[in-house]
């Protein structure tokens, strides 16, 4: 479904990602992990277009999009929930969520949609009308994914989603993210949180200085442990 | 004297309204202080003085007016500040500054300084009611100035485009992520910004001719609406602008005609000081 | 913080900008460089000519220039003065302070003139000749009326247009004598110019036993007047006297038609010439002003000059700016005429020494200030025309 080869993007003079490759497969939930400032952002940037691609390719559902403009994307069914979440902070949560539907790939039917992700975060039901500014972070990560999934992509990019909350509500984002994996939607989950990425993720990427460092095919015991150890170390708890 | 007062002040207000409201959605959209916002006021008032030589109806050439300002700024939209949309805010408002020096030179040469005069069928002409006097000529500026807030804060609240608009100013790489398309948008916002201070000038043109200097001291008085609106804020600049309005003419009234600019200055001041984010906003540096 | 703090700086410097373009700054510049053009003996007589010949102003600026351009091209046509050719040298000073200091100051120390003229603005007239005295250089204001120009000791200042005082006082005693006029009320631009009128004809016109009931003030380049004329109305007055020029004037009298005001409307010379009407149309029917010139005049060598400016330029000079800077022009040959040479000690010597020369403006004698004397009109607009009511004497 997703197939990186050999990209090389960067901000300005720095070069940031060096020759990296990766592929995502239909259905599956594949984490990207490593330590803060290894390109894990820049990568999902520049899958969405916002970084533009120097040089491989990036293809998608069989079709290159590396020259591609961002806005472009959701209407590919390619959904970003960037890093820190922004949302539009001085537009209602609804207004948020109908911005995402307004241009989603196909005309979806606003309020089946709707309850469809009023159903994975009940906590939203309430706040419909209330800025985006004035939900807390736990809410605001509830609302960053919602607006992706309204649109009914293809392929969630989620860049971070645990960053900032509390334990407690990243169990509950977390396990919505799952919901939205098993009923059939791609997902490429870029993480810090080595501990929550890995109870959902089907196979992961280690990513350090621009490069991919490490590629699991299934994760086991022994395996879990073996990237703990040696990629993650800092982050074991 | 008092109910004149009112009326010369709302009348005023909404002019201001009206060129404050392109200001500030430029400001919103492109993050750009666009200093040559009065210059698309003239722009418009000349294009409403060629236009009425080639025997067209005033109404005709006031809507006009709105297409000339709105290809003029197209133009320098291109020419002057896309190539800029990803510098240093500071970049863009200098260009601006290009623009209105450029603007201003260009119509001394083809229209030379001296004023002139734009013929209406309203303009000398007033309604009187219980003593109050409004020339037809600004009672039409009021209600088109009314018409043309009103239906901007409408699609800007209510219409998907709208919702794009607001997207755009709030985050536009996030607005990008999300199918807008911010570039197109930021042309678009720019276009309708000075095309609609277009309009206004050629409200204006009969009652205060046509020259190419005019557009200065719109600009300024703009930029104070907007500044006591709060920046980038639509319903800010629409009550800033009757605001000001009255300020104005209340303080002509009550205390000095000498002074008058003085006293609405210091508010600038005063607001700046005590309320930089202007009196509506309730966070600093809120955007449409 | 950061952004309100940008913001802030930002808007300051505009204001700030702006301030200083609107009221002007510019100090002089202390004036020593330079040879002096005393020495000056071949190559063409020069003089220079400071006005604004872009921007608002432009309009009348260039009338000057065409004023003395055409003195200039007739004196060369009749073989020059002292076998030398006439060149006049016009530069533009954008009506800004510091721009007619610098171009004076050019045409002094690198272009050597010999005699200067200048400008549309009473305040830059003052700061340029401040230059020019320095020198000597014999300097003519044709154009600018406020009293004090000729009250700051210069030795070579020379104006041959009626100053404001001169202007007032002959409206004052127009109205006394001729008009029933007894409340008015004055709309004034807020400068020295407009300020100046307001208290000498306060004064002026109390005296003659009749009122003022309305100062007000407005900002030059201001298009709205409503503020201003609603408290006139309040007042009830019978006149109303606008102490300003006629871009603002045109409007200030359109816009008191449409508020009721239907009095009787004065103004000063700003009112010359066709602009009025073109700008004010029917609104400005009937105001009656003072003025310098009028084309008409059964004067002889006022049909010439109206004449021969006609044929080279293809219409009317219809204002003063025109013939007085072609006076001027002209009062500078016949001075180097008679004192056989361009040295300016002596030039402005002669100029002192003038006694009732004939010129378009009137009939010239320069007082130990330098000002004359000259004709003030009282003008009607009528009809769409200009037409000379009344003068004294």
């Amino acid at each position: 479904m997703l197939e990186i080869k050999n990209l090389v993007s960067g901000y300005g003079d720095i070069v940031v990602l060096h020759q990296l490759s990766l592929h995502v497969n239909q259905g599956e939930i594949v984490g990207i992990l490593g330590a803060n400032g290894v390109g894990k952002t820049t990568l999902l940037k520049t899958i969405s277009g916002l970084l533009k691609t120097r040089e491989g390719t990036i293809t998608y559902s069989e079709r290159e999009i590396q020259n591609i403009s961002p806005y472009k994307e959701l209407g590919l069914g390619i959904a970003h929930v960037p890093q820190g979440r922004h949302i539009f902070s001085k537009m209602t949560v609804l207004e948020n969520l109908q911005i995402s539907l307004d241009n989603a790939r196909k005309k979806l039917n606003e309020k089946q949609r709707l309850e469809y992700v009023l159903s994975l975060f009940p906590e939203l039901k309430d706040r419909l009308n209330q800025a985006g500014g004035t939900l807390s972070g736990g809410e605001q990560q509830m609302l960053a994914i919602s607006r992706a999934l309204i649109a009914d992509p293809t392929l969630i990019l989620l860049d971070e989603p645990s960053m900032g909350l509390a334990p407690i509500v990243v169990q509950n984002v977390f396990q919505a993210i799952k919901r939205i994996s098993d009923s059939g939607t791609t997902i490429l989950l870029v993480e810090q949180n080595a501990v929550a990425a890995l109870d959902i993720v089907k196979r992961l990427y280690v990513m350090d200085m621009g490069r991919i460092v490490y590629e699991s095919q299934q994760i086991d015991e022994k395996e879990l442990e073996k990237i703990k150890e040696v990629y993650l170390g800092m982050d074991v708890s | 004297m008092f109910s004149q007062m009112v009326v010369n002040g709302l009348a005023n207000g909404a002019l201001y309204a009206l060129i404050a409201l392109g200001l500030t959605l430029i400001y919103g959209v492109m993050n750009l202080s666009n200093f040559a916002q009065g210059e698309f006021a003239m722009v418009g008032a000349f294009a409403a003085y060629f236009l009425k030589q080639l025997h067209m109806g005033y109404l005709l050439t006031v809507i006009l007016s709105f297409a000339v300002a709105g290809v003029v700024g197209l133009i320098c939209y291109f020419l002057a500040f896309y190539p800029l949309r990803r510098s240093n805010p500071l970049n863009m408002m200098l260009s601006s500054m290009g623009v209105s020096i450029f603007l201003v030179n260009l119509s001394q040469y083809i229209f030379s300084p001296t004023p002139k005069v734009v013929e209406t069928p309203f303009s000398d002409q007033s309604i009187q009611i219980l003593g109050v006097y409004l020339s037809e000529q600004r009672l039409l500026i009021v209600i088109v100035s009314l018409v043309l807030c009103g239906l901007t804060y409408w699609v800007l609240e209510r219409s998907k485009f709208g919702r794009s608009v607001r997207a755009a100013s709030i985050d536009p790489d996030t607005a990008m992520l999300y199918g807008i398309p911010t570039n197109k948008i930021s042309m678009i916002t720019f276009v309708v910004g000075v095309a609609l201070t277009g309009i206004a000038g050629a409200l204006t043109a009969p009652i205060y001719n046509v020259f190419p200097t005019m557009g200065i001291s719109l600009t300024l008085k703009a930029f104070v609406v907007v500044v006591l609106g709060g920046m980038g804020n639509i319903v800010g600049a629409i009550l800033g602008g009757f605001i000001i309005g009255l300020i104005e003419s209340f303080s002509a009234g009550y205390i000095s005609t000498g002074f008058q600019d003085a006293i609405v200055f210091t508010i600038l001041f005063l607001v700046l000081i005590f309320r930089p984010q202007g009196i509506l906003s309730k966070v600093r540096g809120e955007k449409v | 913080m950061k952004r309100f703090n940008k913001y802030f700086a930002l808007l300051f410097s505009f204001i700030l900008t702006a301030a200083i373009l609107l009221t002007g700054c510019g100090a002089p510049q202390g004036a020593s460089g330079g040879s002096g053009s005393s020495g000056n003996s071949s190559g063409p007589i020069k003089i220079g000519l400071v006005t604004q010949l872009s921007g608002g102003g432009a309009l009348y600026g260039k009338l000057m220039q065409q004023g003395a351009q055409l003195a200039v091209d007739q004196a060369n046509e009749d073989g020059g003065v002292l076998g030398r050719k006439i060149k006049l040298l016009a530069q533009d000073d954008q009506a800004n302070p510091s721009e007619s200091v610098k171009v004076t100051q050019r045409l002094v120390s690198e272009d050597n003139i010999d005699a200067w003229i200048g400008t549309l603005k009473s305040s830059d007239t003052i700061t340029d000749i401040g230059i020019t005295s320095k020198e000597n250089i014999p300097s003519f204001v044709p154009v600018g009326v406020a009293d004090n120009v000729t009250k700051q000791g210069f030795d070579n200042a020379f104006r041959n247009v009626a100053n404001n005082t001169m202007q007032i006082t002959e409206m004052v005693n127009y109205i006394l004598k001729e008009q029933p006029t007894k409340k008015m009320a004055i709309i004034a631009e807020n400068t020295d110019y407009g300020r100046g009128i307001v208290d000498t004809f306060s004064k002026l016109f109390t005296k003659g036993g009749r009122t003022v009931t309305n100062k007000e003030y407005y900002n030059v380049g201001t298009k709205d007047f409503n503020d201003q004329l609603t408290k006139i109305k309040a007042k009830n007055p019978d006149g109303i006297l606008i102490a300003g020029l006629v871009a603002e004037g045109s409007l200030i009298a359109k816009q008191a038609k449409s508020l009721g005001l239907d009095q009787q409307l004065y103004s000063f010379g700003g009112f010359m010439g066709k602009q009025p009407m073109e700008l004010g149309g029917q609104a400005v029917n009937g105001l009656i002003h003072t003025d310098y010139f009028v084309p008409t005049a059964k004067d002889e060598l006022t049909q010439k000059f109206v004449k021969d400016f006609k044929d080279k330029y293809g219409k009317i000079p219809d204002s003063y700016y025109s013939a007085a800077t072609y006076d001027a022009v002209n009062l500078y040959i016949n001075a180097v005429k008679k004192a056989k040479s361009t040295d300016p000690k002596k030039v402005n010597e002669e100029l002192r020494n003038l006694k009732n020369e004939h010129t378009v403006m009137g009939d010239i004698t320069f007082d130990k200030e330098g000002q004359a004397a000259t004709k003030v009109w009282i003008s009607q607009i009528k009809d769409g025309k200009q037409v000379g009511i009344y003068h004294a004497k």
